[in-house]
């Protein structure tokens, strides 16, 4: 690929003043989206995170034109994604989302067919597609030959949100979103699925945007948040500038990162403690510093 | 009231690629505890639920819940005593409304009309529904929508609530909510709740903490005595709560920290005291 200059160039994705109202014009008609405006630039990690009904879902559909857009609010590299002639498959192959349920994007009962099942149908040749099978399940840490002919229904909740992450990576998209790609794992789940999404986007260097009611994996994830709650922005900046105020976040309904929490605690004790630690051992080397042990 | 002996369970017994998903477990729950269950995924946790709810019977050793052998003929007697709650509510919402959902199990017992409102008002009223009896379960949010199906559990009137990963989707302030509700309930009724969750930090608002590992109890105690096993619990894959975790090490810096660490607010307290006075240097 050529070499891009990401400051100049079009931000990948851009919503301008987005509204969105599901059912409009009927009865049930519900505003999901009030007023939301942000652009995201090529390589970045964004956590779009907020409680449930927030809007972030509807946000994430709009990357791949899921929804009846209309013009003027959704662009793609620059491009007004609701202009009528729009080639919505090509974006589709270039925003490769990966839903909160796997069993939602699983249409194939063994893992190799599954993974196969985008690139066959956007047209690759037999030879590129089992290469990108083999090299997406081996990304995953399930290796083709052992996974290839497994059974999905026989996996794990890990194993299929896995099997799911690569077949989307599968089809080589520029920008990975990721619908609360942690629910339901256990501890050892979560971290390695964490140091497998952080060592692929930067591989692949990826925009990579992850979508959550968790700031906690989200906060080790990306280094920015925008924030939603109830169809709005409410807060949109670098991670760290985002927790150093925990108490607006605190608010809403969603879950701050475990350090984040203690060291809001603790600064009842240490009035100059501060609250945008994203790990513990950055929070123990805060907390000792003040007891006088380093 | 819950008691298992010797209970081990296999998929595919007999078969070369057999798994077994309990091996020889005893475990016995008095009436009325409130209990967690922790454990990685495939620790056997799961297995452990469907026994106790008659979906799988034990390949070996017995159970008996209230007195009542889970085994197959008896299937429904187990069920009437033991309600459980999914990770997912849409796997078990079934009805449009939501006290037409929570009315669905009463109903399936044949019961008279009146207890079937009485169940269902009782039921909605514990779990803070009333005034949302008549809505449309998919405008709720998740949140809610487990609260339902809890009232459906409870309409069921079970003497054990079992919670199968219930607040996994969700955020932790409302799934404190929930867990607090529940515990309300638990005091109240005297109902028993078993709890199945990966959150660490919500295990410790339980009494009784059973932890698994490749089918087996390997510790079993209040919160206090569990989180204080930090290694063996990292070594099959758990955690301890993070405030548990910096008390531990600040222990072995040498920090004088006393008492139990279970959350941020013991830690800050165990501090405190450490420090000798609440207020510290740096806040004056």
């Amino acid at each position: 690929m050529d070499q891009i200059d990401h400051a100049a160039a079009p931000p990948i994705i851009e919503l301008r003043n987005f509204r969105y109202t599901y059912l409009e014009g009927t009865p049930r008609a519900s505003e999901a989206i009030r007023d939301v405006s942000f652009s995201i630039r090529r390589g970045e990690r964004v956590g779009i995170v907020g409680p449930t009904q927030s809007g972030k879902s509807t946000v994430v559909d709009s990357f791949a034109h899921l929804l009846r857009l209309k013009a003027g609010q959704v662009f793609h590299d620059g491009e007004d994604v609701a202009t009528p002639g729009y080639d919505r498959g090509a974006l589709r192959r270039r925003v490769g989302i990966v839903f909160q349920q796997p069993d939602s994007q699983l249409v194939e009962d063994v893992v190799g067919a599954d993974v196969a099942f985008g690139p066959t149908a956007a047209g690759l040749s037999a030879e590129e597609t089992r290469r990108r099978v083999e090299e997406s399940l081996d990304a995953l840490g399930l290796p083709y030959p052992e996974y290839r002919l497994r059974y999905i229904h026989a996996l794990s909740g890990g194993q299929r949100r896995r099997v799911a992450i690569a077949g989307v990576l599968a089809m080589h998209t520029p920008v990975l979103v990721l619908d609360e790609p942690m629910a339901g794992l256990d501890p050892r789940g979560r971290r390695e699925l964490m140091e497998l999404l952080i060592r692929l986007q930067k591989d692949r260097d990826l925009t990579l945007i992850v979508c959550s009611a968790s700031l906690s994996d989200a906060s080790l994830l990306c280094d920015r948040f925008i924030v939603l709650d109830a169809g709005r922005v409410v807060v949109d900046g670098p991670v760290r500038e985002v927790l150093r105020e925990p108490g607006r976040l605190a608010e809403l309904d969603i879950t701050l990162p475990e350090p984040v929490l203690c060291a809001r605690e603790l600064g009842k004790l240490f009035s100059d403690l501060p609250t945008a630690v994203l790990t513990e051992d950055e929070l123990e080397a805060e907390v000792l510093k003040r007891l006088g042990l380093v | 009231m819950i008691e298992l002996e010797g209970v081990s369970f296999a998929y595919r017994t007999g078969e070369a690629d057999a798994v077994h998903a309990l091996r020889g477990l005893d475990l016995r729950i008095e009436a009325g505890q409130f209990v967690a269950v922790i454990g990685h995924n495939g620790s056997g946790k799961s297995t452990l639920v469907k026994l106790l709810t008659a979906v799988l019977y034990p390949t070996e050793g017995v159970i008996h819940i209230d007195g009542v052998p889970v085994r197959e003929e008896g299937q429904w007697e187990v069920r009437r005593r033991v309600s459980v709650v999914f990770q997912d509510p849409d796997d078990q919402l079934v009805m449009n409304r939501v006290a037409d959902d929570v009315a669905f199990g009463p109903e399936n017992l044949g019961l008279p009309r009146e207890e079937i409102s009485e169940r269902v008002e009782t039921s909605l009223e514990a779990l803070g529904l009333s005034a949302i009896g008549g809505r449309l379960i998919e405008d709720l949010s998740p949140g809610q929508k487990q609260r339902v199906a809890i009232a459906g559990a409870l309409a069921m009137r079970p003497r054990v609530l079992i919670l199968d990963e219930p607040t996994s989707l969700l955020p932790v302030p409302a799934a404190t909510r929930l867990i607090s509700t529940v515990r309300e309930l638990n005091r109240r009724e005297g109902m028993g709740v078993l709890h199945v969750t990966h959150s660490m930090s919500e295990a410790t608002l339980f009494d009784r903490v059973v932890v698994m590992d490749e089918g087996r109890i390997v510790l079993d105690g209040e919160p206090a005595q569990v989180f204080r096993h930090v290694e063996k619990l990292r070594s099959i894959g758990l955690d301890v709560p993070l405030a548990a975790s910096l008390a531990h090490r600040l222990r072995a810096r040498g920090v004088p920290l006393e008492g139990d660490v279970l959350n941020e607010v013991d830690l800050r307290a165990a501090l405190s005291a450490a420090l000798g006075s609440p207020a510290t240097a740096e806040s004056s």
